[in-house]
């Protein structure tokens, strides 16, 4: 009796360990408890979203146990499938404190404009001096620094409401911005909804619509977006690079 | 009357029969090509590695111009990749390279110019995240060979598999203490 008590025990913590799920409703997934306040972060990361259509799950964990952070990473890629199937457009960042590593897994869509070396010099210079100080400012200036090169590599596909404008020979991004009308169409339709249902429910459908979002807000506490996130079945194949820091 | 209706048993079960060999004859070949495919993804890695080991050598030559036996043991694993044509061939080359190139890194140990050179930290970086996706692919690889041989290998399937030459694949065994691709600390 008290061994199968055991042996549930043990199957009950090794499922725990495979099913590292995603946290809702934000791109920052801080299990090892490394990162602190995460609100500029992750609204930096959403914003990396919204103009180039790359999405970047940024992940800690305590201790890796006895693999090593390059399986680690790309088996948590395939598992939540970060960027859409076929683009293959995801990153994923893993700090991990036992042993003191940082990787960036590169998607295979992302291998072209962001090269191996690019990306362990952006790590030696940026994220580990940062995280060795125990801040996130070099997190910031790293996704601010892969924001620039995949924009100016082409690969960025922004968001609806985002434009980008090219200098004259197409090279270089001289500006990103939100688009202050490009839903007209979509407010009017909306505005239209609202008036029906106003008028005829009472108002049932508007209210329960804010309610959901509310939820979503709230649990978000880093103030991005209730997107959903990941399972897009994106996948990587080891491309990135890994650091001490 | 009688007769009709054992025939049309008979009919009925012969074709359930067909379909099930049909359809599992056709779940081998999916098989069969996706070890293929999978196998292209390794060959591809394989001989990205095998363009950049010049280059590498190149930079490490200018630093370390007496470590003779290195570059040798590299240049042999590497004119080895490139007569090797089975698979087997090209899994023991591999696994040549892979142990020249470790050989290399420890070398550049003792050089600290070198490990201070920006264009060598570069390298090195392209060449870890070249061995990291080797291992990765490989690792995709033999999930693939593992999934095909034990369809293979299982009974009813065996039989088809004799019927049409299906044959076990080769996994890609990694050369000893290579399952970690090599990390420069900088």
């Amino acid at each position: 009796m008290k061994k199968l008590v055991m042996v549930l025990l043990v199957l009950l913590l090794s499922c725990g360990v495979l099913a590292l799920t995603p946290l809702p409703f934000t791109n920052i997934h801080d299990y090892a408890h490394l990162l602190g306040n995460t609100r500029d972060l992750d609204q930096r990361v959403e914003t990396l979203y919204e103009h180039t259509g790359v999405e970047l799950a940024i992940v800690t964990i305590a201790k890796l146990e006895n693999q090593s952070i390059e399986m680690f990473s790309v088996n948590l890629f395939e598992e939540w499938g970060i960027g859409r199937k076929g683009e293959d457009k995801g990153l994923l960042l893993v700090i991990s404190l036992d042993p003191r590593e940082v990787r960036l897994e590169t998607g295979y869509g992302l291998e072209g404009a962001l090269p191996d070396s690019f990306v362990g010099t952006k790590l030696d210079e940026l994220v580990a001096p940062s995280l060795a100080r125990g801040s996130n400012e070099g997190l910031i200036e790293f996704v601010n620094a892969i924001e620039e090169r995949i924009i100016s590599q082409g690969d960025a596909n922004p968001q609806a409401n985002f434009y980008l404008e090219y200098d004259s020979d197409d090279s270089m991004v001289t500006s990103i911005t939100r688009l202050p009308f490009a839903n007209l169409g979509f407010i009017i339709i909306i505005l239209i909804l609202i008036f029906l249902d106003l008028r005829f429910t009472g108002g049932m459908v508007l209210r329960s619509i804010l309610r959901a979002s509310g939820r979503g807000y709230r649990s978000g506490g880093g103030g991005s977006s209730g997107r959903n996130r990941y399972g897009g079945g994106g996948k990587s194949g080891g491309g990135g690079a890994s650091t001490k820091w | 009357m009688k007769k009709n209706k054992a025939w049309i048993i008979v009919l009925a079960v012969l074709v359930i029969m067909l379909l099930g060999t049909i359809s599992s004859y056709n779940k081998l070949v999916n098989l069969s090509e996706s070890v293929d495919a999978q196998w292209g993804q390794v060959e591809n890695q394989l001989q990205s590695r095998y363009d950049k080991i010049p280059n590498l050598v190149a930079t490490v030559k200018g630093y370390a111009n007496h470590e003779k036996e290195v570059f040798e043991s590299l240049a042999d694993a590497r004119a080895k990749m490139a007569g090797a044509r089975s698979i087997n061939e090209q899994v023991e080359a591999a696994n040549a390279m892979e142990s020249a190139l470790s050989r290399l890194l420890v070398v550049v140990e003792n050089y600290p110019e070198l490990k201070a050179d920006q264009q060598f930290n570069q390298l090195m970086y392209e060449i870890s995240g070249t061995e990291n996706r080797i291992a990765v692919e490989r690792m995709r690889y033999n999930d693939s060979v593992k999934s095909y041989n034990s369809r293979v290998k299982r009974f009813p399937t065996v039989m088809l598999a004799n019927m049409f030459g299906y044959e076990p694949r080769a996994y890609f065994e990694a050369a000893k203490g290579a399952e970690v691709a090599p990390k420069v600390e900088f």
